[in-house]
């Protein structure tokens, strides 16, 4: 059974007397371990779809069913980060239920370490780069040890050096943990380079999905990797 | 040339006008009498002790009536954010109460409350309370709806939230808030004073007027202005001191 599962759900957000249709009738499975990216333009209805597995949002129509009680973590565009706390503050927002100090104390450490903040524990968002920040954003979403990340163009804002890194991170993340990954972005070479699975989205719809069967460490110039980003870049428009 | 440098020398440059204007016979030094007599007067009323004791009433006042202003605008203002229903029934009488002047209700304070303590209080309570109460409303409506939102994705619960999330956000504006509040009550302070006390700085001034010491008036004055200035300017160091985001406000990321 797959981790979850969405079944005919529709979402209409209506804007004065206009409706539009986010989502249109979206069938989808996903399964436990798999790292799936969503493409398509601005207004395909990827962010709502993410906040609909999320549950930020219901749907209008139609279902979506959870294998059982999953623990996610979100990680969104911005950082979203409390700007009077330090970064060891913002991490610890994520383990405030924790009860066991040492065991706190330590998930913390290992984000810092994971994220290479170990030397802004103390720094306030203020005092942050946009890079550092959305690492940040990372460690929190990460340091709970969620079993579904859910990503929203989470690199879209940084820098290409900066975003290289963090796409780095996250695949040996994905390697090195059971866990279901599901990543938005606007990025084609982005889903390629990181996904197992790519989902074409258009006015609401998948339209397309796209199995990625490349070896990894992938590279961007292999005969393989250029010919599915063609078809994408072909299937986006 | 740093602005502390900048904005010194021009208080010595006002200085040393009023010390020549005065000096010279050019004005009439009993209305303006030159800066060495006020410094007179001071020593003077040092020595005699009364100048202290006055400063440290008023301050105590200050005190007082800053921490019933804190403690009943900061629960009042979470309150009405988080029953917004409520809020909604009070809101017409607080935009009448806030259009007030708070002198003009010193005679029902003073019919009230009488003319000891208690009428100086509530005076600097209602000119401080809707600085207060509306920064930290105000402050905690404009908390970013998205951050609150990253709060339900870490599955925290409705109070979670509020402690977590909500006050650790609006921290800045409640503090911006206390602050200015505090100097609104230092202000209404001196008013209380000049209509009914027999202590503090503003009565020793009136005081200073009937005896026709207007070199104690100034000096007055002068104490006023320098301690509000000293208070302001150490709570702003201490703040930003303590809480290092407060320099960076407006920085929103
Ligand atoms: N809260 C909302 N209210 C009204 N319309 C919305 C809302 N959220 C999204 N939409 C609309 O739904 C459509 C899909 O939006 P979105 O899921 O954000 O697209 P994407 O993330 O692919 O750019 C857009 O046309 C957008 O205007
Ligand atoms: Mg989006």
């Amino acid at each position: 059974m797959p981790l979850v599962k969405l079944d005919n759900v529709s979402k209409i957000y209506s804007i004065e007397n206009a409706s539009v249709t986010a989502l249109d009738n979206i069938t989808l499975s996903i399964e436990s371990g798999s790292f799936i990216s969503v493409i398509g333009k601005s207004g395909a209805g990827k962010t709502t779809l993410l906040r609909i597995i999320n549950r930020i949002e219901k749907p209008d129509t139609g279902t979506i069913s959870y294998e059982r009680s999953v623990k996610t973590g979100t990680i969104f565009q911005e950082p979203r980060l409390i700007r009077t706390k330090t970064v060891e503050k913002n991490l610890k927002l994520a383990l405030c239920r924790e009860k066991d100090n040492d065991e706190k104390k330590r998930l913390i450490d290992e984000t810092l370490e994971m994220t290479g903040l170990e030397h802004f524990r103390k720094a306030y968002p203020f005092q942050l780069s946009g890079g550092m920040a959305q690492r940040v954003a990372l460690g929190r979403a990460l340091c709970r040890k969620p079993e579904l990340l859910l990503m929203d163009e989470p690199f879209g804002s940084l820098d290409a050096i900066t975003r290289k890194n963090l796409q780095q991170e996250l695949t040996s993340i994905y390697r090195s943990r059971a866990i279901t990954i599901i990543f938005i972005t606007h990025d084609v070479t982005e889903a390629i380079m990181l996904s197992e699975r790519i989902l074409v989205m258009n006015k609401g719809r998948i339209t397309d999905n796209i199995a990625v069967d490349l070896p990894r460490e992938r590279n961007e110039n292999d005969r393989d990797f250029i010919n599915i980003r063609k078809k994408l870049y072909e299937l986006i428009i | 040339m740093n602005s502390f440098f900048r904005q010194t020398v021009f208080i010595i440059f006002l200085f040393a006008l009023w010390f020549f204007l005065a000096e010279s016979g050019m004005v009439n030094s009993y209305l303006v009498p030159s800066p060495a007599r006020v410094f007179e007067a001071g020593v003077e009323m040092t020595v005699n002790g009364k100048l202290q004791t006055n400063i440290m009433i008023s301050i105590m006042r200050v005190i007082y009536g800053f921490i019933i202003t804190a403690s009943a605008a900061l629960p009042l203002a979470f309150i009405f954010y988080l029953f917004p229903l409520l809020y909604s029934y009070f809101r017409g009488f607080f935009a009448f109460l806030k259009s007030i002047p708070p002198l003009a209700a010193v005679p029902l304070l003073i019919l009230w409350f009488g003319i000891d303590e208690a009428s100086k209080i509530a005076l600097i309570f209602l000119a401080s309370f809707f600085p207060v109460f509306l920064d930290t409303f105000n402050g905690l409506s404009q908390v970013d709806k998205k951050i609150l939102e990253m709060g339900d994705t870490l599955d925290l619960t409705y109070f979670e939230k509020i402690y977590y999330i909500l006050i650790p956000e609006a921290l800045p504006s409640i503090i911006t808030g206390l602050r200015l509040g505090f100097a609104y009550c230092w202000r209404a302070l001196i008013g209380a004073e000049m209509i009914a006390a027999s202590s503090g700085l503003g009565y020793m001034i009136l005081d200073a007027e009937e005896m026709a010491r207007i070199d104690i008036v100034y000096l007055g004055i002068i104490c006023i202005g320098v301690f509000g200035l000293v208070i302001e300017f150490t709570v702003l160091r201490l703040v930003n001191r303590v809480f290092p985001w407060m320099s960076c406000e407006g920085t929103h990321k």
